[in-house]
């Protein structure tokens, strides 16, 4: 059965998808360019959310990005044949949701005009600047493990490793806020990110196969949704050891609070969007007996990825929603949020130029599948 | 012989004297035409000192730092704010004040650590800045601040101020009224004050009115525990 | 120029479109004629295009104050008299003068030197109103616009001298 030229996806499918693609794609820069002409006061993010909509896609997308390496590192420097084949698919994916969300995130600025000078001035000091050249150094070494066949393996290894931390530290430094500030953050992000891009690698797989008419060995599929509920099980872990640790602390406990318990939009995301939706169903579908074949693995692969968008919508804009403690022990009001729960509602604009980020990574998937040998040649089944 | 040299030596001294009246002016507007000032240094720490028990029912702090920078004067979440009245209220005892908070003016700052392209950075004399020709408008620097001094300008503004400019997509802070303070003036907030609350001076100066009712009397800075060194400090908190 | 009609029978594609007696010489001969009248015509309506168009922008440019289509634009100088340099010079310059003198004063602080916007702004407003933008014929914007470069100060740069020079007549 071993199909050993590139696979071909049906000519309608492929130029639908890269219309709807492009489609979503132009509806981002557009937003993008609204933003840009009229200024921030057509989003929702304020003073108080300084980070909103565009934030919380653009960091799924970097996360997921580093973590769906993970297949390609799994094959290679944990030495699973199975896993191997997969490897340059994860390349492209993360090539494609890195471009994405760096997009997002650039647009996003107030003066994206001035991205250039994010290079010319440097400051040593910065996470966002020692990003920079993460995030590019990040092509370049996918870009070179893509051609040089899957060599520089532990480069890759390696740097993503460095990047997610550097994503996770962005929050870390945060010395003054109660949500962030925390050392635990770098690892969290670590295993979010395999479990991210283990569910986006199970979803545009699954895609892939299923209108090629190509079938995935049962066994492979098994091993590799065993790894993906293992995956969200840790990052389940982390979570809860955040929270937990937090809620120890007396001063946390009004912070812990308003995110668990009565902050309302931010509980009912976190409950039901994270860990009902996310978490328990997913694994419930991974894991259940009966259950856990393709229909399961990529409906678990969706909930999971929904599951993240809600955790980083609590943590991003929860985090900023709940009033910096200046005055410990006061009560305080003031005419600029001082003591008051921020007030945010996504925005359209916001919404589009998120969404426009995940078109990105959509259209160079699909073109770089339709275009060049990405899709896994599996391996025969003697072994 | 003698007369003719007398006279020559005469000659000489009032040309050479003339000569010197007519270049001196010349010389001295030559300074004033090219009457730079010098770069600051930190051999100056600017700083202030908060007195809160005459805060109540008064903002004329907030509404000269308005004027001052041209700012609207909105309240609405994405109008810029520099200084701002903050009513506190000890949950333990009940006891109530107020106070103007504005940029604390770090040694220390987050803002400046967390910069991606240094535009958030701190002047040799103490204050803290943003230069708004190399900030992106990341809102980095708001998401650092302890203090919530920052605003970012959501909208695009007219009718600036000369000496001030500001403009949509840059972060912007209390800037001490740096342009006031290099002209040897104090910070609009600080004129203001009915009750003199809000003193200004050179921190590094011992001999300073500042310094001296710093080490006299009771301050305390906001969120010490940070251990940012801020410039300003408050009594009565 | 390529040779398309091949001496070997396998390029028959393009020599049975174009005439020739089967005789290859001439073949090749009639070829290239043609293709030269060809490429001749096609390099002519290109040049008339460009002329065309470039005529037609300067015309829409030019707003009667433009000495030929490709004059510089006459300026506003507002107050005018005896700049802080040649003109020639800072239309070369003006730029790299600023850059350096914003620098030295957003972070060192240094002021009143002889190069500065504020001072820029204050001598040559227009004196019909007070800005460097906003008209055609503006300090700042004539040339600006003629050169097609954006001017970015002034999304944060008062364009108006500090003290107007003319009452300006209310909104």
């Amino acid at each position: 059965m071993a199909n050993l030229s590139p696979l071909r996806f049906k000519n309608r499918i492929f130029y639908t998808l890269v219309a709807a693609g492009g489609l979503v794609v132009l509806m981002g820069l557009y937003a993008a360019h609204m933003m840009e002409t009229h200024g921030h006061i057509i989003t929702g993010m304020n003073n108080q959310i300084v980070w909103g909509m565009p934030h919380v896609f653009a960091i799924f997308l970097i996360v997921a990005a580093s973590g769906v390496l993970n297949v390609s590192s799994i094959g290679s420097v944990f030495n699973k044949p199975a896993y191997k084949v997969r490897a340059p698919l994860a390349g492209l994916l993360s090539i494609a949701m890195l471009a994405g969300g760096l997009t997002v995130l650039m647009l996003d600025l107030g003066r994206p005009d001035r991205i250039i000078i994010a290079m010319t001035h440097f400051n040593p000091t910065s996470v966002f600047a020692w990003n920079i050249f993460l995030y590019s150094g990040m092509f370049a070494a996918v870009a070179l493990y893509l051609w040089t066949m899957m060599e520089k393996r532990l480069l890759v290894f390696v740097w993503r490793f460095v990047l997610t931390t550097g994503t996770g530290v962005i929050f870390s430094f945060l010395v003054a806020r109660q949500a962030y500030g925390t050392a635990i953050l770098p690892p969290m992000f670590i295993v979010m990110s395999f479990a991210w891009g283990m569910a986006v690698f199970h979803v545009v797989q699954s895609s892939i196969y299923e209108w090629n008419k190509k079938l995935l060995d049962p066994y492979v599929q098994k091993r590799m949704k065993n790894l993906m509920g293992v995956l969200v099980i840790g990052a389940l872990y982390f979570v809860a050891a955040y929270h937990l640790t937090n809620l120890y602390f007396a001063k946390q406990t009004g912070f812990e609070r308003f995110i668990l318990l009565d902050g309302g939009v931010y509980p009912l995301v976190f409950w039901v969007g994270y860990f009902l939706l996310g978490n328990m169903l997913p694994l419930l579908l991974i894991y259940h007996p009966a259950l856990g074949k393709s229909k399961s693995i990529v409906s678990a692969s969706l909930l999971i990825i929904l599951g993240g968008f809600c955790f980083l919508y609590v943590f991003i804009i929860g985090g900023q929603a709940y009033p910096l403690d200046i005055f410990p022990g006061y009560e305080v009001t003031s005419s600029f949020g001082d003591g008051a729960i921020g007030l945010y509602q996504p925005s359209l604009p916001e919404i589009l130029l998120g969404l426009g980020g995940v078109g990105i990574a959509f259209l160079i998937t699909t073109i770089g599948i339709r275009v060049l040998d990405f899709v896994p040649h599996e391996l025969p089944k003697s072994t | 012989m003698s007369g003719t040299s007398e006279q020559r030596r005469q000659f000489l001294k009032t040309s050479v004297g003339a000569a010197a009246v007519a270049i001196a002016p010349g010389m001295l507007m030559f300074d004033m035409a090219h009457g730079e000032t010098e770069a600051v240094s930190s051999k100056v720490r600017w700083g202030m000192l908060i007195n809160t028990a005459n805060c109540a029912d008064c903002d004329k702090c907030v509404k000269a730092c308005n004027k001052e920078n041209g700012l609207s004067g909105g309240l609405s979440p994405t109008d810029s704010q520099w200084i701002r009245k903050v009513e506190l209220k000890d949950l333990r005892t009940g006891r109530s004040l107020a106070l103007p908070m504005m940029c604390q003016h770090c040694a220390e700052p987050p803002c400046v650590d967390v910069c991606p392209t240094g535009a958030s950075f701190k002047r040799a004399d103490g204050i803290v800045l943003v230069d708004k020709h190399i900030c992106i408008g990341c809102r980095y620097c708001m998401m650092a601040c302890p203090y919530k001094a920052r605003s970012f300008v959501h909208e695009p503004l007219h009718d600036q101020k000369p000496d001030v400019p500001r403009g949509k997509g840059v972060v912007e802070s209390c800037t001490m009224c740096v342009q006031r303070v290099d002209a040897g003036k104090i910070p609009a907030c600080a004129e203001a004050c009915p009750n003199k609350s809000i003193l200004f001076g050179n921190l590094n100066d011992p001999n300073s009115e500042i310094s001296n009712k710093m080490r006299t009397e009771a301050s305390t800075q906001v969120r010490a525990d940070l251990g940012l060194d801020t410039g300003l400090r408050y009594q009565g908190i | 120029m390529n040779l398309l009609c091949d001496q070997s029978d396998g390029a028959a594609s393009y020599s049975t479109r174009l005439p020739h007696n089967g005789n290859h010489a001439s073949c090749r001969r009639a070829l290239h004629l043609d293709l030269l009248v060809t490429v001749a015509v096609r390099i002519a309506m290109v040049l008339v295009a460009m002329l065309c168009m470039s005529s037609i922008a300067s015309a829409a440019e030019s707003n009667g104050s433009v000495a030929g289509s490709y004059g510089m634009p006459k300026l506003d100088i507002g107050k005018g008299g005896h700049c802080v340099a040649p003109p020639e010079w800072m239309r070369i310059n003006h730029m790299k003068v600023l850059f350096k003198q914003r620098d030295e004063t957003v972070h060192q602080g240094i002021r009143g030197g002889k190069y500065s916007l504020k001072n820029c702004v204050e001598c040559h407003a227009s004196l019909s109103d007070n800005s460097v933008i906003g008209r055609p014929d503006s300090f700042c914007e004539g040339c600006h616009r003629y050169e097609a470069v954006e001017i970015d100060c002034f999304e944060c740069h008062s364009s108006k001298r500090s003290v107007a020079l003319v009452q300006e007549v209310p909104k």
